[in-house]
């Protein structure tokens, strides 16, 4: 019994997989981004940014959940394919922190289109790297 | 040991899955073929795939030392070149044929065919989007019992509806601006002239362009929404069913997709209760001898007109389509999408009654070439 559920979600997922990813053609910051920023190669944490282009402003939220960070500015250069970002936020120790973003939008035409970058928190300079999901 | 029933039936699952996953690789030919590398190929036919979205043919050539290559020639769709008198028996396996191509820009001995002489001298040449010449005397305008028109075919008749005449969406006050039949501009520097674009879209627009229309939707084989469904090659029909009160758009290329408009006096959705769907949710009207639609509810997964010009789910349309006269339909959309463009705008084209005749089945991923590759 245990084998024949196992075997129809194993089904269900390769179906699920067997259909393209639908595209999003729109604003091309509109989405979930996952990625992660970091100081080292193995000093990475990971993040999530939701944005959604609301015919006038980017709106954006990094980290949407318990401890999620409204983007105070959120910029698209459709010139140069640039993005500028800025949120107030907490340091692990809960103080006050601001964060910077600037990156570059890459592969613009695809569903994963990617954004890398800097990524200033407070004091600390880092890169980073977001793919559309 | 032997697979056990269930991890032979993950296997074949996904087996499945490998083998399709391709097929969904349909192209742009503007980014696949540079037209500016023409080549003439002399060879032995080897293989005729008679298929949409592409007709292709195997061509074995071989040089001045007796060398033999294997090229692939591709064609447009089947709709397109029967008009111009191809057909499934055009060509033959063992034929000898000089083909006159646009060379692949990956350097693959693949191209993108513009004429096929045969061994007897015949040429059978490239698809053509020149409308024909319309033959006989014009006829009235059909129209139902209670006098509206008919925007279909006749009763006890046939026929649909094609030759789109623009290519793409240009706003009406633009003026007349160069592009190709799919779309791409001939000159880059007209794109801020094709409609009121907010800087982004622009920016995308011009991104699409750019890159040859490489990544256009239609080319993953999914559905031409909005008025892109009025410019596509291969036609569509117009199914009125007045006893359902009821429109379908019905394309001819795409894999038999429709669009429905309610003419049922149904209240228009707000855009927030509505799913966003490739066609939308329209509701439609007749004023006079023009129907007047009115569509919300898009979502933003496909072009809405040849180009590559972006749209967000704000998109509104208003249509009006009339049958001026037998042969002739007009059709006109204003797009009011806030999310792209700076204010609404207009646009408008007319298409050619296609007598006697059906769109024919069209299935997007058959026999895809790109699948063989």
């Amino acid at each position: 019994m245990r084998g024949k559920a196992l075997l129809s979600v194993g089904l269900l997922g390769i179906l699920m997989m067997a259909a393209p990813a639908p595209a999003q053609e729109g604003h091309p910051l509109t989405g979930s981004w996952h990625g992660d920023w970091g100081t080292s190669a193995t000093q990475r944490t990971p993040v999530l940014i939701y944005m959604k282009w609301n015919s006038k402003d980017v709106e954006g939220t990094i980290n949407p959940g318990p401890h999620a960070i409204p983007l105070k500015v959120a910029t698209l250069d459709a010139t140069h394919w640039t993005v500028h970002f800025e949120a107030d936020g907490k340091d692990a120790s809960g103080n006050p922190v601001h964060i910077v973003i600037d990156g570059k939008l890459d592969d613009i035409g695809s569903y994963h289109r990617t954004i890398t970058g800097t990524w200033l928190q407070g004091s600390t300079k880092a890169d980073f790297k977001i793919t559309r999901d | 040991m032997g697979m056990s029933n269930a991890r032979r039936s993950l296997a074949l699952a996904w087996g499945l899955w490998a083998a399709a996953a391709p097929v969904c690789a349909h192209h742009s030919i503007a980014a696949h073929y540079d037209a500016r590398k023409p080549v003439t190929l002399k060879g032995t036919v080897s293989e005729f795939e008679w298929a949409n979205p592409h007709v292709y043919f195997g061509l074995d050539v071989a040089d001045a030392g007796g060398r033999i290559a294997h090229w692939t020639v591709e064609f447009a769709s089947k709709p397109e070149l029967r008009r111009n008198g191809w057909t499934q028996n055009s060509l033959r396996v063992g034929d000898v044929v000089t083909v006159e191509a646009s060379a692949a820009r990956d350097g693959a001995k693949e191209a993108y065919g513009k004429s096929v002489l045969l061994a007897g001298g015949k040429r059978l040449t490239e698809a053509s989007n020149a409308r024909p010449a319309v033959r006989g005397a014009t006829r009235p305008v059909p129209r139902w019992p209670d006098g509206h028109v008919r925007l279909g075919a006749a009763p006890g008749e046939t026929g649909y509806w094609a030759y789109p005449s623009a290519a793409s969406l240009v706003e009406a006050s633009a003026g007349a601006i160069r592009m190709s039949s799919d779309g791409l501009l001939t000159n880059l520097a007209d794109a801020g002239k094709v409609a009121p674009f907010q800087p982004w879209a622009q920016g995308l627009y011009e991104y699409r362009q750019r890159t040859l229309l490489k990544d256009d939707p239609m080319a993953s084989c999914l559905p031409p929404g909005g008025p892109r469904q009025f410019q596509v090659p291969y036609g569509l029909q117009i199914l009125e069913q007045p006893e359902r009160r009821r429109v379908l758009v019905m394309s001819g290329g795409g894999d038999r997709n429709w669009r429905l408009i309610n003419l049922d006096g149904r209240p228009m959705p707000k855009v927030e209760d509505e799913t966003p769907t490739y066609f939308g949710f329209a509701v439609g009207q007749w004023e006079g001898d023009t129907l007047v639609i009115h569509s919300i509810g898009f979502n933003e997964r496909f072009w809405f007109s040849n180009g590559g010009l972006p749209h967000t789910e704000s998109l509104q349309l208003t249509e009006r389509i009339s049958r001026p006269d037998f042969n002739t339909l007009r059709y006109e959309v204003t797009v009011d999408d806030p999310g792209a463009y700076t204010r609404p705008w207009s646009s408008g084209w007319t298409l050619q009654w296609v007598p006697n005749q059906e769109i024919e089945e069209y299935f997007c991923d058959d026999s895809n070439i790109d699948a063989e590759r």
